[in-house]
């Protein structure tokens, strides 16, 4: 692991995630719906009735009953170990592989 | 921002998809090609890290957040192919896993986050690189950002205009291109856009002095 000093960006990353749940406000445009009742007077039906093709495993990234700060670091680990796991799948079948 | 899904028309997303289906294909030969035992650590922890710089929300005036995406540094350490896939990767797994952003705004959002930031965080930093490196990829970054939310703000402000009842009430996303350019694009270009421009400068100079460029050199293109 030693060869791989990049990783630390990783760990530094990880002790900043909290930093994340400081603020509620959202990005501009992922609003409540009610935010579209409030400045427009309805609801467009697009919006309110969005095509729901998965159900997400953690939405918002926040588990139910769990600590925001717990829910928040367990969907960072989550995230990254998902990542991790697809690159080296995709390694083990990748093309430099079979030279 | 991560469009969410039922902010797009059909007439929208479908053709997104049509779009973005060859580039994901050939984006994905590519990093296919790259991968190797010298690169993998390198691509996946860059990939990881950007997934947890979009965690970490920033607040700005005017009663928004927004965050960095480090499309940039992968554009610049490896090549935009690389980049586009990595960050399209990180989009899917929000969509799909934590509902941050949508399943059918997934192709805007990865062209928008993904390709063209990744390309002109690209030509910018090659473009003044031989000026200031440091100067190069900060703008790198600045500009990766700029130009992904002014697609994303294109995309949404011309929502209004081409999907609406008959009495002209709007069907999707109902703030029109006078609304979502500013919105977007200046606060990408006041703030979010110098958060991605000190993300790309610290990240890529972190990583140049901590490893030997011989380790990432191989999947330069």
């Amino acid at each position: 692991m030693q060869r791989y000093k990049i990783f630390i960006l990783i760990v530094l990353l990880l002790l900043l995630i909290p930093l994340g749940l400081l603020t509620d406000l959202p990005a501009w445009g992922e609003w409540d719906l009610s935010f579209f009742e409030k400045t427009l007077g309805f609801i467009p039906e697009g919006i309110k009735n969005p095509p729901e093709i998965i159900k997400p495993l953690i939405p918002d990234y926040s588990l139910d009953g769990k600590n925001p700060i717990i829910s928040y670091y367990i969907s960072a680990l989550i995230g990254i170990g998902v990542i991790f796991g697809i690159f080296y799948i995709l390694k083990t079948f990748s093309k430099a592989n079979e030279r | 921002m991560h469009i969410p899904d039922g902010y797009l028309s059909p007439s929208t997303y479908i053709p997104s998809y049509v779009i973005s289906a060859p580039l994901f294909i050939y984006g994905f030969k590519k990093l296919r090609e790259n991968l190797n035992e010298k690169t993998l650590p390198f691509i996946s922890t860059l990939t990881a890290l950007s997934f947890l710089i979009m965690m970490i929300n920033i607040p700005i005036p005017g009663g928004t957040s927004g965050h960095a995406v480090g499309t940039a540094v992968l554009s610049i350490l490896f090549n935009p192919w690389i980049a586009f896939i990595s960050i399209s990767l990180v989009l899917l797994i929000q969509a799909l896993i934590f509902g941050d952003g949508g399943i059918t705004a997934f192709a805007v959002n990865s062209l928008a986050m993904g390709f063209v930031a990744g390309w002109t965080g690209y030509f910018v930093y090659k473009a003044l690189k031989n000026i200031n490196k440091a100067l190069a990829l900060f703008t790198a970054g600045w500009s990766s950002a700029v130009a992904s939310s002014f697609v994303i703000a294109l995309i949404l402000g011309i929502q209004p205009i081409i999907a609406h009842t008959p009495d002209g009430k709007p069907l999707f996303f109902p703030f029109d291109l006078s609304i979502t350019i500013p919105a977007l694009v200046g606060s990408h270009a006041l703030y979010f856009g110098f958060i991605e421009g000190l993300f790309t400068f610290l990240t890529v100079k972190f990583v140049e002095k901590m490893q030997s460029m011989k380790d990432i050199k191989d999947a330069k293109v």
